[in-house]
């Protein structure tokens, strides 16, 4: 096993191709190996989510960069999302409830939100640092959606 | 974001070439499907059969695509595998929708 120190980090670009080529390598990596397939697609439809929120809202087209680590004690399901962008998501907008007629957006944080356990954006010295952990089963119960554990 | 594009009898059975309907893959999605819809005769078909990935912008993309339909023209899914199927339920998308299993299904062939 990995030592903390040792765990996997990433560093992209803040462009729709750079999120796509991390969530790709994520796939085929080691992070996520241990999950059930449920879960493994939860979480990585969780990481586009927050990765293409602070590309498209948080930087709007200027460069930057997003750090991703693995949060330490829930393999796979707990993860940290760094970056210096100069907006970022409101209190108001990560609490906005999912659309409820025929929408071509507003999805990617109600999504976010249904299938995590834990959320918390803070800001210190210029990033924003979001912390978040997947939810292990029963997310969007209602919705007949289960991640699972693995 | 490629397409592509089969007619069968009155139904036009569109497939995108790639995998993953993502945030990088949405707007040229959309720029297809709208042409065509727009060429289709009639019902369209989207066979999302080969498609494992789908996220908020991919999702907007295929919603966005009803704007492209006609009067009287009906835009209907197949093959949702489940990943993609999961994103249409958790955000209530699936209701907007006549979803069929497989398209033979959707076009009343025998499998």
């Amino acid at each position: 096993m990995p030592s903390a120190k040792r765990r996997e980090r990433h560093v992209i670009a803040a462009n729709p191709a750079a999120v796509r080529g991390l969530l790709e390598r994520l796939e085929r990596g080691p992070a996520l190996e241990g999950l059930s397939v449920d879960a493994r697609d939860c979480t990585l439809l969780v990481l586009a989510e927050v990765l293409n929120n602070v590309v498209e809202h948080g930087y709007a087209g200027a460069p930057g960069w997003i750090g991703l680590m693995p949060l330490p004690g829930r393999p796979g399901l707990g993860w940290r999302i760094v970056d210096r962008a100069s907006r970022a998501a409101t209190p108001a907008a990560m609490a906005r409830d999912m659309p409820v007629q025929a929408a071509e957006g507003g999805f990617g944080l109600p999504l976010i939100r249904a299938l995590t356990d834990r959320l918390a954006l803070r800001r210190k010295r210029g990033m924003n640092i979001l912390t978040l952990e997947v939810r292990a089963e029963g997310g969007a119960a209602e919705a007949g959606v289960v991640c699972g554990a693995g | 974001m490629d397409l592509q594009i089969e007619g069968r009898g009155e139904v036009t059975v569109i497939r995108p070439a790639e995998g993953r309907l993502d945030a990088l893959a949405a707007v040229a999605f959309k720029d297809r499907m709208k042409a065509a819809v727009e060429a289709a005769p009639g019902r369209v078909v989207l066979d999302l059969s080969g498609v494992g990935f789908i996220d908020s912008s991919g999702l907007g993309a295929v919603v966005a695509a009803r704007r492209f339909l006609r009067a009287g023209q009906a835009l209907d899914l197949a093959g949702l595998t489940g990943p993609v199927a999961r994103v249409f339920r958790l955000t209530r998308m699936d209701m907007l929708f006549a979803i069929h299993a497989e398209v033979a299904d959707a076009i009343g062939e025998a499998a």
